[in-house]
């Protein structure tokens, strides 16, 4: 399984963990995410009536903690987050609008086509970003391509 | 140390002041019983509604669970209709429970089961949001060309 995400996933993650109150959304996505099974991790309900490339919403930390949407690629058991939100607090809402889900969709089908987005990874008890362009340079370079 | 008894009247001998907090004290005796019943009975009530309110919980939790279920599955068009349907009953839902939670927010706001009450919105909550979704994938977004077409691209790569 690999975990990727959109630049603006990073842009939002980014700006939310800053506040104390929202530093549980990297917990809880690293406990979702890494060192479980493919069929654990798509967990949540689908947005897009789609069986092969699943628009995905689930719950972090329950009902009152936060929402995180991704896009699953079933056959290559990719996953790319597109977006997180919490539900209280100062930069909480209750939901996103049907603009924003085809956007986000729209988002992680071009990210996905200009190869512009992250590979997911953990370190220590952090999440990291690693642009794939340069991940896949550097296993160009090492391949003498 | 000072006498700090009020002084009695003199009108009325010791006898009839003893008489008289004999009778207070055995009256004050018989209040206690009925109050008890009365206590009892309203923890009856109070432990029925939390009872009703876990099992609302638990069964609004479990439907959650089924229609989460539901949105990995393709369907028909017949098949559509129904799910529709079953839409405008879960919207019918969050109505009738969301009213049903305003009344019972006077006991919370009296600190009486605001584990339970608050337990029961925040599954209602969720219940509503899941039922707003669902709504959205298939009442508006099946119908829109754009995002359909991005789907299928999506599954296409």
């Amino acid at each position: 399984m690999n975990i990727y995400c959109l630049p603006e996933f990073v842009t939002e993650f980014d700006k939310l963990i800053k506040n104390n109150s929202y530093s549980f959304i990297e917990t809880e996505i690293i406990k979702s995410y890494f060192n479980i099974s493919f069929e654990e991790a798509k967990k949540g309900h689908v947005l897009n009536a789609s069986q092969q490339a699943p628009f995905i919403k689930r719950r972090l930390k329950g009902s009152g903690g936060a929402r995180l949407y991704l896009t699953a690629i079933l056959k290559d058991e990719d996953i790319y987050l597109a977006f997180v939100h919490p539900k209280s607090g100062s930069a909480g809402y209750e939901n996103i609008n049907d603009g924003k889900k085809s956007q986000l969709q729209k988002d992680v089908l071009d990210s996905i086509l200009t190869k512009d987005f992250y590979k997911v990874s953990v370190n220590g008890k952090s999440l990291s970003f690693t642009p794939f362009k340069n991940i896949k340079e550097e296993v160009e370079t090492e391949l003498g391509e | 140390m000072q006498n700090t008894c009020p002084p009695h009247n003199q009108n009325h001998s010791h006898g009839d002041i003893f008489h008289k907090i004999s009778s207070d004290v055995v009256s004050f005796n018989h209040k206690p019983k009925t109050d008890n019943q009365q206590v009892d009975k309203f923890l009856d009530i109070i432990n029925d509604i939390r009872k009703d309110l876990k099992e609302r919980t638990d069964a609004i939790e479990n439907i959650y669970i089924q229609i989460e279920n539901l949105t990995w599955h393709a369907y028909s068009d017949s098949e559509l209709v129904s799910l529709r349907e079953l839409i405008k009953l879960c919207h019918t839902s969050v109505k009738e429970n969301n009213n049903f939670i305003q009344s019972i927010n006077v006991l919370s706001n009296n600190g009486l089961l605001p584990i339970e009450i608050s337990n029961f919105r925040e599954a209602i909550d969720d219940f509503a949001e899941l039922v707003e979704d669902i709504d959205s994938t298939y009442n508006r977004l099946i119908n829109d060309s754009d995002f359909v077409q991005i789907t299928k691209h999506l599954e296409k790569l």
